[in-house]
């Protein structure tokens, strides 16, 4: 009786502790961020200087009254990226630069770690897209018809944003030049899902609304392959 | 050697047959149409030569041998060469035809990104001084950069409208004048070959610098 | 026959030419070197 409890319990375990492990590694990147704030503060002030830059420089009547759905989407969109590319890099640049990347490694599962790193991303995405998405439209006075597939559009391009780099960290984390190196290599792989997303800001903006989001559905597949295809990846890159 | 001959051979026939044995397709100005012998199979082997890297990335984190790894970088770099051979072609075709040299046509754009990924494949390479960790990170690299394209394929052309001729150029259609299609798959053929041929090539030049490399630890072991 | 295609064409033979000579030399001095490798091998 007393063996099959057990027996019980470490299989519970088993399934639990990757979710656990990931969600305790979340906490502690956010934990020593939030003491910190390095990589929220180099991608917020990258992201609002832009936005200023911009902003100062078009305007909100620069731009024709037609032309400015895309455009703006366009804007926005360069903006978010590359804010995110400024920052996200830091995830696993910190533990080698800290050296706890062995730590790490022997406390942990390399898919909780990863799952890790993505929620920790995820959350300064998120902070990222709550601060400048609705001052772009302030500043910019960019009018939105469709107010929910915007922010269904914007949350999973962020999704994607993340989803897309955090292996691509994990990669340059343990390469000379990284700074550059980040940018260079996570821009072809976000190419598909900023195309995608600045269409769909654009789409949304105009007030075209087609069944089903293809926009959103492409962003989410773009999501889901990048997800479990770093899953199987992420450990090669670990482990060496 | 006897199959590299008639290689040479067989190419110098197709180009003299390309101008010589076909007729210029109508509908485009003067006699470029005839591009088509030769931008379409640089195309078409920069983008086979992108899935043998990404076959040889996958073998060499499965198998982690050498062999598979010089496979993969040697098409990386082909594939380079011949991705850009086909967008040079192409663009002075498009300056001819469409007016201006680049369109942001749907392949002009799967094409630059193409060449953007071969761009980062090989900065991260040169990135990354341990070998063998440069060739998995390459590897891995490689096969995220390969999942994403196919999002192209379904993006891009919901972005912009396609200038490139499907009726008269694309082998598939019936529209192609056979005689035509026949020096387009004989040159098919030519360029396929010519390309295993150099792939062959730069695999064994790649094996014979690993050999010294590994000679000189040896030697400065001994030392 | 159109004007300049003869010209257009003996200028890709001779490009073709030129590749084709320059990989059969490749080819063979690597097969020296492989050749003197495997020698290198042996001892």
């Amino acid at each position: 009786m007393h063996q099959t409890k057990s027996e019980r319990r470490t299989t519970l375990t088993e399934s639990s502790t990757y979710l656990n492990e990931a969600i305790a590694i979340w906490f502690r990147d956010l934990r020593s961020e939030f003491r910190t704030r390095y990589a929220l503060n180099a991608i917020l002030m990258f992201a609002v200087t832009t936005l200023i830059a911009v902003s100062f420089s078009i305007g909100s009547f620069r731009i024709e009254e037609a032309e400015r759905p895309f455009l703006y989407s366009v804007l926005l969109w360069i903006i978010l990226t590359f804010s995110a590319l400024s920052g996200l890099s830091r995830s696993f640049v910190k533990e080698e630069e800290a050296g706890t990347i062995d730590v790490l490694k022997l406390s942990a599962r390399p898919q909780a770690v990863f799952l890790g790193k993505l929620l920790f991303n995820l959350t300064l995405l998120g902070a990222l897209g709550l601060v400048i998405v609705p001052s772009f439209i302030l500043f910019m006075g960019y009018q939105i018809n469709l107010p929910g597939f915007f922010v269904a559009v914007v949350i999973s391009g962020g999704l994607g944003l993340g989803a897309g780099t955090t292996i691509i960290a994990a990669i340059i984390s343990r390469a000379s030049a990284r700074g550059a190196l980040f940018s260079v290599l996570s821009l072809p792989l976000l190419f598909p899902l900023m195309i995608t997303c600045m269409k769909g800001c654009e789409r949304a903006a105009i007030g075209i609304n087609s069944a089903g989001w293809p926009e959103v559905r492409i962003a989410v597949a773009y999501v889901v392959i990048m997800i479990i295809l770093s899953l199987f990846l992420f450990p090669l890159v670990w482990e060496e | 050697m006897i199959y590299k001959t008639l290689l040479a051979i067989w190419m110098a026939v197709i180009i003299v047959a390309s101008f010589l044995f076909t007729e210029a397709a109508t509908g485009f100005p003067g006699e470029t149409s005839r591009i088509l012998f030769f931008h379409v199979p640089q195309a078409w082997v920069a983008t086979l030569s992108f899935l043998i890297s990404m076959i040889g990335s996958a073998v060499y984190l499965a198998k982690r041998t050498v062999k598979a790894d010089y496979v993969a970088l040697s098409a990386a770099e082909l594939g380079f060469l011949f991705c850009v051979l086909a967008t040079v072609t192409g663009s002075i075709f498009a300056k001819v035809t469409w007016g201006s040299f680049w369109n942001w046509d749907p392949r002009e754009t799967s094409i630059v990104i193409l060449l953007m990924i071969y761009g980062a494949y090989f900065a991260l390479r040169s990135a990354v001084s341990d070998p063998e960790r440069s060739r998995v990170f390459a590897g891995v690299y490689s096969i995220l950069a390969f999942v994403t394209v196919p999002f192209l394929v379904f993006v891009v052309p919901r972005i912009t409208t396609s200038l490139h001729p499907e009726n008269t150029m694309n082998p598939a259609n019936p529209g192609m004048d056979p005689k035509t299609l026949k020096v387009f798959l004989g040159s098919l053929l030519a360029y396929t070959a010519l390309y295993v041929w150099m792939l062959r090539l730069r695999i064994r030049i790649l094996r014979l610098e690993g050999l010294r490399v590994r000679d000189l630890f040896r030697e400065s072991d001994n030392k | 026959m159109k004007e300049g295609l003869g010209f257009v064409m003996g200028v890709n033979l001779i490009i073709w030419c030129g590749i084709a000579f320059y990989l059969f030399v490749l080819d063979r001095r690597v097969k020296r070197l492989e050749a003197s490798a495997e020698d290198q091998g042996k001892d």
